[in-house]
């Protein structure tokens, strides 16, 4: 017999079945709410300690500048706002393992896109079309940020904002010689860059937009007219590496430098002497004759410059196997810094740079010429988040080089930073090098020229340099101090640096 | 101060905490916000915070004296008062310059233009303002007789820069009484990252994107990459603005506050009018309550009032000509849609529906960016297709395509996200009878937002483009 179904009878008190599912429910949001505050709070209050105990950074090796300061109170600033915008841009700049974040957030930034093949193609700012524009002509370029505001620590040599874009400027004490570099250029600076896989590694260029060059042109017209007709001025523009490496599809993004040489050139007098180094820099493109990673050219780049120049020059010239190789690995230089861009963190190169096999001595001047140091060396240390900075302590100083030389050659260099890695593989070709960068000289050039009975002045720069801004400089130091005598306050005998060691 | 940044959220905001729940009393509570509330404008505006002060008194007393002289009659006085000396201090501060550029451009005169930097949030606070003194008037809320209260409400700092403008009638219970549960605390919290992750993972990615293709002369830019860059400032506006809300929703709850929504996914719509009831909800209501039933033009001619509140719509965003475009553009396709009538509409295809509203915000959206009415015309020359068609501009550049090979996952995700597709998951799981899908969408939230939390703070190391779209509003 079956026993009967008890069908249960719900009592006045006892909650209906879904009201009692939702108290249930309320219960377990309650105590899971509980659970999740609990972990909110560990996580809040962790990284709130974290960036309180933690030393904080100062300074951004792969950014190659000084992290921002806590601000000084004034009134002034208070009422301005600056104060409290600088306080929070310090706490914000200045976070522990600064730089391991900043590569964590812009790998994090990888993942926006497809996966990249070859060919792939990135852009960093806002790109523009070079439309109609005659040879060595048009607008001028991308803005060229030839003194930033910046100042160095303590001891140092430099202005307020002596940083020039295409190098960074040095932190050492005037007497202390060269030490890593002490980046005072300011991190806002984002040109119009181009991130490019080719042959499987990837590189950055800044984008050249052309201009016409007038003011180059017209300052180097009137320094033939104001020096000994006897003494040789060559021009020789350092080529970007957009003009090699840019995509055919791109072309019409960046303007041919070897154009925009040629515009210039033709509008200096007769007297100088214009060297397109494009056509011999093209020969060697797919040699490692540019920085993947940083926007300067790699020295094989320089050696083959200075090559064109010696030929043009007539003077002697050691091929590059007498010259012994260094590398800087793994390094990574100012593309990934101003572009961000995690595919070219991911791919670091090796900066090869070449001892001189000759002979040389160097001395080291301020930017007034006044003496620095003695040196006896063209290269200072080896730092692979900045490798270029290795050339001549850094961009500002005047430097002199000695060789065994008695051909009765002097050359001057006047140079912004893609001068710097021309100059050892000068000397083997003159008695004395002299090299002085247009941003930052601050003696007469004419003078200087006069005095130091200078035979070659060889102009160096970029192609930004002889297009924007930094061209101006050059007509400032005509006209600076006109008149003056320049009397080399450490005249030094004969060169003293033996030749590298064999291996 | 700025939400999106690792000093607020690290430190600013841990120590409002600590003395928040170290007060015992609710006026202690209400103490500490005002405390840190005027620090917060302070740190941004230390000058201009005077203002704030003045305009919290100005309008306490004015409701003061709507409530003395009620019976008196003379109520309406003291209304007209307050809003003239409220909407006079948003022209001299906000359109001041305006004026008088157009009005030197129109007479011929030389007049000088006055240069006034725009206190922050001063649209959002006086329209607050505004909103207390017209409630006092009609006897929607209770007049606050005390100052430190009032003072609370309009400067209350979730809301105070950039909204959304809550209403006393929101808040006027909780100012007096209010508690705080475990649950209001990790919802908040989690809603304060959900907006942290709106602001600094997508939005200031798709800026970026922007900035790279309008940030420049656009002449030649093409016809694709022109309705690419539109497309993502869209996406750009909307995280930018919702994830503000979002962050200013989540810290009122988090201290016991309860805001209203303003934003539900509104790119969901399917008619303008629809849009504008799920976009910027809170200034749309305060149009619709405080001005467009207000029979300015008499009763009977309700047009006028709707295209007054697209004007003023359009005139609060922004001292610029593209804003009153923008705001008489919109204003166009409600009459349309009033005109055409809800049942023709209903009759549409429903992705026709979507393609006309896309369309319509999308193009909207680029009245918005543009202030430079030249910029403007070369935007629509481009969008439309006609610099395309008589070669003054392409119809694609390889530019765009790299852009969009780069981005594809931020815009893809951006879309997605802008679409109501997440509650809809949260629903499933939040909402299910099944405890174990319950726990486990509980603690999937949570882990994701940890996550989101983890990468929004990497991301704000050093990071330079946080300010909110809407603070110059």
């Amino acid at each position: 017999m079956e026993t009967p179904e008890i069908k249960h009878i719900r009592g006045p008190s006892e909650p209906r079945p879904r009201r009692r599912r939702l108290d249930r429910r309320a219960v377990l949001a309650s105590r899971l709410s509980l659970i999740c505050l609990a972990a909110l709070i560990l996580a809040f209050a962790l990284a709130t300690a974290l960036l309180l105990i933690l030393p904080r950074s100062t300074r951004s090796m792969i950014e190659k500048r000084d992290l921002a300061t806590f601000p000084k109170f004034t009134l002034k600033s208070y009422f301005s706002g600056d104060f409290t915008a600088d306080v929070a841009t310090w706490y914000d700049d200045t976070v522990p393992n600064h730089d391991g974040f900043k590569n964590l957030g812009n790998s994090f930034k990888r993942l926006f896109g497809l996966p990249k093949s070859e060919d792939s193609v990135q852009f960093v700012g806002k790109i523009d079309k070079i439309k109609d524009r005659a040879p060595g002509g048009g607008p001028t370029p991308a803005p060229v940020n030839s003194k930033s505001d910046s100042s160095g620590p303590a001891g140092t040599i430099l202005p307020a904002g002596a940083a020039g874009r295409f190098m960074t400027a040095a932190s050492a004490a005037p007497t202390a010689g060269p030490s890593p570099n002490n980046d005072a250029e300011g991190k806002d600076i984002i040109e119009n860059i181009m991130i490019i896989k080719q042959d499987g590694r990837w590189r950055g260029m800044e984008m050249f937009a052309g201009g016409s060059g007038e003011t180059y042109a017209s300052a180097l017209n009137d320094l033939r007219g104001k020096v000994d007709p006897a003494v040789n001025i060559w021009s020789m523009p350092a080529p970007l590496p957009c003009q090699f490496y840019t995509p055919d599809e791109y072309k019409e993004y960046v303007a041919d430098q070897s154009e925009c040489f040629d515009g210039v050139h033709s509008k200096l007098t007769s007297g100088i002497t214009p060297l397109n180094v494009c056509g011999a820099l093209a020969a060697h493109a797919d040699e490692p004759i540019y920085c993947r990673t940083d926007h300067h050219w790699q020295p094989l780049g320089a050696y083959y410059a200075a090559e064109a120049f010696a030929k043009a020059a007539g003077v002697p010239f050691a091929d590059i196997s007498s010259y012994t190789p260094k590398n800087i690995e793994n390094s990574m230089g100012t593309m990934y810094a101003w572009s961000k861009s995690a595919d070219l963190l991911s791919d670091p190169e090796d900066f090869t740079y070449y001892l001189p096999g000759a002979p040389y001595s160097a001395v080291y001047y301020n930017p007034d010429f006044s003496f620095a140091w003695d040196d006896d060396d063209l290269f200072g240390a080896e730092i692979p988040e900045d490798p270029y900075v290795v050339y001549l302590g850094s961009d500002q100083y005047i430097v002199k080089v000695t060789t065994g030389l008695q051909s009765g050659r002097r050359l001057l260099i006047m140079k912004d930073s893609y001068g710097n890695a021309t100059v050892p593989f000068y000397t083997g070709s003159f008695d004395e090098i002299y090299v002085a960068d247009i941003r930052y000289m601050e003696r007469n050039l004419v003078s200087m020229i006069r005095d130091l009975d200078v035979t070659d002045v060889l102009f160096t720069v970029s192609a930004f340099s002889v297009v924007g801004e930094n061209a101006n400089h050059i007509q400032t130091l005509i006209d600076q101090n006109a008149g003056e005598t320049v009397t080399d306050p450490y005249p030094q005998p004969g060169p003293t640096t033996a030749p590298p060691e064999a291996g | 101060m700025v939400f999106a940044d690792l000093f607020f959220i690290y430190v600013f905001l841990p120590l409002c905490f600590i003395c928040y729940f170290l007060a015992r009393t609710l006026p202690q509570k209400n103490a500490v916000l005002v405390v840190f509330s005027l620090i917060f404008y302070a740190w941004g505006e230390p000058l201009w915070v005077i203002l704030l002060l003045f305009s919290s008194v100005l309008n306490w007393a004015i409701g003061i004296l709507i409530e003395k002289n009620r019976a008196a009659g003379r109520a309406k006085l003291f209304v007209a008062l307050g809003i003239i000396i409220d909407v006079a201090l948003l022209v001299v501060f906000k359109y001041s310059g305006f004026i008088m550029e157009n009005l030197n451009l129109i007479t011929g005169l030389s007049l000088p233009v006055p240069k006034i930097r725009l206190p922050i949030g001063i649209s959002f606070f006086t329209f607050q303002a505004i909103s207390y003194i017209l409630d006092c008037y009609w006897e929607t809320v209770r007049v606050q007789r005390r100052y430190s209260r009032f003072l609370l409400y309009l400067s209350l700092f979730p809301q105070l820069i950039a909204g959304p403008i809550v209403r006393y009638s929101v808040v006027e219970d909780e100012i007096e009484s209010r508690s705080v549960s475990a649950t209001d605390l990790c919802e908040g919290a989690l809603r304060v990252i959900v907006g942290l992750s709106k602001k600094v993972i997508l939005a200031n990615n798709l800026w970026v994107i922007v900035d790279s293709f309008f940030g420049k002369d656009i002449s030649s830019l093409s016809f694709l990459g022109t309705w690419y860059t539109v497309i993502v400032y869209s996406l750009y506006v909307y995280f930018d603005f919702s994830g503000y809300s979002d962050i200013a929703i989540g810290l009122g709850r988090m201290f016991g506050f309860h805001f209203d929504e303003n934003f539900t996914h509104p790119f969901a719509c399917r008619t303008i009018a629809e849009f504008w009831q799920r976009w910027h909800i809170s200034l749309g209501s305060f149009f619709r309550d405080y001005l467009l039933y207000v029979p300015i033009f008499g009763k009977n001619r309700k047009y006028f009032n709707l295209f007054l509140v697209w004007f003023c719509t359009g005139v609060w965003h922004g001292a610029a000509w593209n804003y009153i475009i923008w705001g008489l553009y919109f204003g166009f396709f409600i009459f349309f849609e009033q005109k055409l009538g809800k049942k023709r509409i209903k009759k549409w295809p429903l992705w026709w529906k979507h393609i006309y509203s896309k369309l319509i915000i999308i193009i909207g959206f680029g009245i918005f960016y543009f202030e430079d009415l030249t910029q403007l015309g070369l935007f629509f020359r481009n969008i439309s297709g006609a610099a395309a068609i008589t070669g003054a501009a392409p119809f694609f550049d390889p530019i765009t395509w790299a852009s969009f090979q780069n981005n594809v996952f931020l815009v893809a995700v951006s879309v997605l996200c802008s679409l109501p597709l997440l509650p809809r998951i949260k629903s499933f799981f939040l909402d299910s009878p099944s405890d174990s899908l319950y726990i486990a969408g509980r603690a999937g939230s949570l882990v994701a937002c940890m996550g989101l939390l983890a990468i929004v703070s990497i991301l704000l190391v050093d990071a330079t483009n946080n300010v909110f779209l809407y603070w110059r509003f």
